[in-house]
């Protein structure tokens, strides 16, 4: 079930951040970018992303700063 | 008999099978581009025409003009050649190492479904499954590619009462619009460039 709620927070991220679907295709692309290059989050040891840092990294990938 | 279906008309929620795989017409022929691994470990396929990213953070990646995401549903790709089964089944494999299997990251997967790329859609079906199970039922996606290639999308058999559940499997379209199939045996048809209220 880890995936499904991984998706869950982000589409919920997504929603909050006024990310519309068709670009919250782009943003989870943006996420997994930025786990292989070694700027993940720190809920786990693969770098995925507690719900605080996917509203950061939307704002970042929506170009509004941090 | 006939159909004409409207592909910048919204579907609010249907469990009209037949409508659906004509939607899923549209595929056919439409060519691979690549399949990726999305944060998540999202499948998604690109098909159709290359077009770029929107997003300034992307603007050194193209993506489909159709792309096919399986969420957090269970996939498996078998490709005809060389012959490689890919697949997600949300368990390491009992045994794995063993079994001559491994758990494989993101990268590699992404490195080994190559062979779908420059493929085409030949069949999109929709099937429904577990509709024996009450609130489990769903709607499984099967593609075939002319290379003699299989993805197969398969929904959750679990039953998802969140408040807001988790589509087993999207499919965006070249005109703003998105399908989104389950949870359960529904799909609906809406616009992917404006946010919903939940």
């Amino acid at each position: 079930m880890g995936k499904k709620q991984d998706l869950k927070e982000v589409d919920r991220a997504a929603r909050e951040s006024g990310i519309p679907p068709a670009r919250r295709r782009d943003f989870g692309r943006y996420l997994e970018r930025c786990k292989r290059q070694g700027n993940g989050g720190t809920k786990n040891d693969r770098g995925d992303f507690v719900y605080e840092e996917l509203l950061k990294k939307a704002r970042e990938f929506l170009g509004e700063g941090v | 008999m006939s159909i004409v279906i409207d592909l910048k008309s919204e579907v609010k929620q249907s469990a009209d099978l037949h409508l659906l795989e004509g939607i899923l017409g549209a595929l056919l022929g439409q060519r691979c581009l690549k399949v990726e691994l999305s944060y998540g470990e999202e499948l998604m396929v690109h098909l159709g025409d290359p077009v770029p990213c929107s997003s300034p953070e992307l603007a050194d990646e193209t993506k489909g003009s159709w792309i096919l995401g399986a969420r957090a549903s269970r996939w498996t790709l078998l490709l005809h050649d060389p012959p490689v089964l890919i697949a997600s089944n949300g368990q390491p494999f009992a045994d794995a190492e063993s079994a001559g299997h491994q758990e494989t990251l993101p990268l590699e997967v992404e490195k080994r479904a190559e062979p779908l790329i420059g493929c085409n859609i030949v069949t999109a079906k929709a099937k429904c499954i577990f509709p024996e199970i009450p609130g489990c039922g769903g709607i499984a996606l099967l593609l075939e590619f002319n290379d003699g290639s299989h993805l197969t999308v398969l929904p959750d058999d679990e039953a998802d009462d969140d408040e807001t559940p988790l589509a087993d499997w999207e499919l965006f379209t070249p005109y703003d619009m998105y399908l989104a199939c389950g949870p359960g045996p529904v799909w609906s048809y809406a616009r992917s460039d404006v946010l919903k209220s939940v």
